[in-house]
């Protein structure tokens, strides 16, 4: 009969921190008084993110499934687990005095960063797609909300409404694809949608393959790959920027990992097929987002098209079907998180007025190392990581994928990836020139830049960790290579 | 051919045709309309499965709740005339019906073929087709599927918050 211990709940208990977590902060807004209510909020949900870090690493041993198989906590979990709790952490810290700027809900604001991330906490150790599926629902309603968070902004309607729609649209594309699978397989557990695969090995049901494709679509949507990307521009642009850093960070890395893992553990038995749909997909995305970015002259969509090419060079990494590959990923996702939120960041700080609608410009840049030279080194470190120059981690992150790929036998790809990145230079050293070599613009310069302490301080920290795994990418590459091995 | 095999050619027949209305009608409210019709013919599918909780829920939150919001909204926005498309069907269209076409073609190669050997076929009076009892389903829910459930439980709070975050007015 039905035994609650042999549920394990145990093993999840950074994801009840992280609730409980939700659940103070909700009611200490309602309780404390009018001013000190967003202090408290903040205070807690940033004890609570760095409780659920703690709660994770200490708990790191105890793996294993949980809820009959629903849920699995090993490696992989515990190294996404850690890069996600980071990430919002470091976006909470950040956000407030952007927010009160923009006349943001802000008690509102930080709840849904929680729930999001726990949706993010469950696709990255979902063992079932019908986990996987909350998991992605309750990040994707979170961020939907958050989007439109600048109500007064109509780039902000406009893009929140649009994410919702093709979010809502695309969700029925992944319901749809597991409902199939179901039919086929019998079961939504990933392990046993790999077992009845292997089981028909050589002849794969018709409706496996249409019920594996629509999965693909909603994880591509999910990690705004080409040709389903269409929501991610104005979505990132209509975003507070802290929210653009976030999207372009940690609800990509988690819907990464949820792709990898269901691919890889429950259709590995197809990867032929897949990893063919999946380079073509690369392709265009590397290509496409770098076409679009080209031709940017605002920071904020520079830096989200370019989001999109390196969600390219990850699929690289995915399709190699192989150990090193998903290593490289893992080690890309997090370094990408680093300078992405870095690089957003300083883009907030120079940037002159975020109701005018043009804010963001270039020209903000214009010779920033006479004015504020800490400033323009940070940009430049971040820059130079995007762009995958030593000694940045980005070097590394790129050398990673691409000589994984090349191991694998993907060598086409590995040069159209590296021809790519080469491109992708351009823009990014385009921010350099404005930044050390114009001239400096004074009379229309602003006054006064966007710093808090705690944005200089995550500034600093990433520019450290970004530096730091590109002098010791050893580091993370053994956590890496240690959090995959349970998959392959 | 039985009684059950007769009313599902009706419903389906009805359900195809109803479906065909949502996506043809002008005036929206119309389509909605067509819309409860299609799914009141799902209800009569969960039926012939002996899923007579889902067909029950189906009629009350589908058809029922929902088809009223969206009835509400269209009145609401009080689309009089509704807009007339130009000319043809775009290029998007046509890309857009060739691809659902195309899937619907594999769905239906699929099942004229065979159901495969995963298919789970429930014969009247097992354990599972007790599926449409509320009692078996309420004993599933809250053991086996008892995490699912509670997510689902915060996924509505964070939508909740998010519904309040983006229509309260500020306090200022």
């Amino acid at each position: 009969m039905f035994d609650v211990a042999s549920m394990q709940i145990s093993r999840i208990l950074p994801e009840m921190i992280l609730i409980g977590v939700a659940l103070v902060a909700i009611l200490m807004d309602v309780i404390l008084p009018k001013g000190k209510s967003t202090r408290g909020v903040q205070g807690s949900i940033v004890v609570g993110l760095i409780v659920v870090m703690a709660a994770s690493f200490f708990t790191r041993e105890n793996t294993g499934t949980a809820f009959g198989g629903m849920v699995i906590v090993d490696g992989f979990t515990f190294f996404f687990r850690m890069l996600l709790t980071f990430v919002t952490l470091l976006i909470v810290m950040v956000s407030e005095r952007y927010i009160e700027g923009l006349r943001i809900r802000i008690a509102e604001y930080y709840l849904l960063l929680v729930f999001s991330l726990f949706g993010m906490l469950l696709m990255v150790m979902a063992q079932d797609l019908l986990i996987i599926f909350l998991g992605i629902e309750t990040m994707s309603i979170s961020l939907y909300a958050l989007v439109g968070m600048s109500r007064h902004r109509q780039i902000s309607n406009e893009g929140a409404i649009k994410y919702f729609l093709l979010g809502a649209f695309t969700t029925a594309f992944f319901v749809y694809g597991i409902a199939l699978m179901f039919g086929v397989a019998g079961s939504t557990n990933l392990v046993e949608i790999a077992n009845y695969l292997r089981g028909v090995s050589g002849s794969v049901p018709m409706l496996a393959w249409a019920a594996a494709g629509l999965i693909m679509v909603g994880f591509a949507f999910k990690a705004a790959l080409v040709p389903f990307h269409w929501w991610s521009p104005d979505a990132y642009e209509g975003a507070p920027t802290t929210i653009t850093a976030f999207m372009s960070t940690a609800p990509k890395a988690a819907a990464f990992a949820a792709f990898l893992r269901v691919f890889y553990v429950a259709f590995g038995d197809m990867s032929g097929s897949w990893t063919m749909i999946l380079w073509w997909i690369a392709v265009v995305t590397m290509t496409f987002g770098n076409l679009l970015a080209l031709r940017q002259n605002s920071v904020k969509r520079m830096l989200a098209f370019s989001s999109i090419t390196h969600a390219g060079y990850l699929v690289v990494a995915l399709l190699t079907f192989d150990q090193m590959g998903a290593a490289a990923m893992l080690f890309y996702l997090a370094m990408y998180a680093m300078m992405n939120i870095g690089a957003f960041l300083v883009a907030i700080a120079v940037n002159k007025d975020e109701n005018e609608g043009k804010g963001y410009s270039f020209d903000d840049y214009k010779g920033l190392i006479w004015r504020k030279p800490w400033l323009a080194l940070a940009m430049l470190v971040f820059m130079l990581a995007l762009a995958g120059i030593p000694p940045t981690a980005g070097f590394f992150g790129k050398y990673y994928i691409f000589s994984a790929a090349v191991k694998s036998g993907f060598v086409g790809l590995a040069v159209i990836g590296v021809l790519n990145g080469a491109a992708s230079v351009y823009y990014y050293l385009r921010l350099i020139v404005y930044m050390f070599l114009k001239e400096r613009d004074e009379l229309n310069e602003s006054p006064s830049l966007n710093l808090s302490p705690s944005m200089i301080q995550v500034i600093a920290l990433c520019v450290f960790l970004v530096l730091l795994v590109g002098l010791f990418p050893d580091l993370l590459l053994n956590f890496a290579t240690q959090s995959v091995t349970v998959l392959l | 051919m039985d009684a059950q095999t007769i009313v599902f050619a009706i419903l389906a027949l009805v359900s195809l045709f109803s479906g065909i209305m949502v996506v043809t009608r002008k005036n929206p409210v119309y389509s909605i309309l067509f819309l409860v019709l299609t799914f009141f013919c799902y209800a009569g599918f969960y039926v012939l499965l002996g899923a007579t909780f889902l067909a029950a829920i189906q009629i009350m939150v589908y058809a029922g709740a929902i088809m009223v919001l969206f009835l509400f909204v269209v009145m609401m926005l009080n689309l009089r005339e509704p807009e007339k498309m130009e000319g043809g069907a775009s290029f998007f269209q046509t890309l857009g019906f060739i691809v659902a076409g195309g899937f619907a073609l594999v769905l239906m190669a699929f099942f004229a073929g065979n159901p495969g050997p995963g298919v789970p076929t429930y014969p009247p009076g097992a354990a599972a087709y007790a599926m449409g009892d509320t009692k078996e389903l309420g004993m599933v829910l809250f053991t086996d599927y008892v995490f699912p459930f509670e997510i689902a439980g915060i996924l509505l709070l964070a939508a909740v918050i998010g519904a309040v975050a983006l229509a309260k007015r500020n306090r200022a």
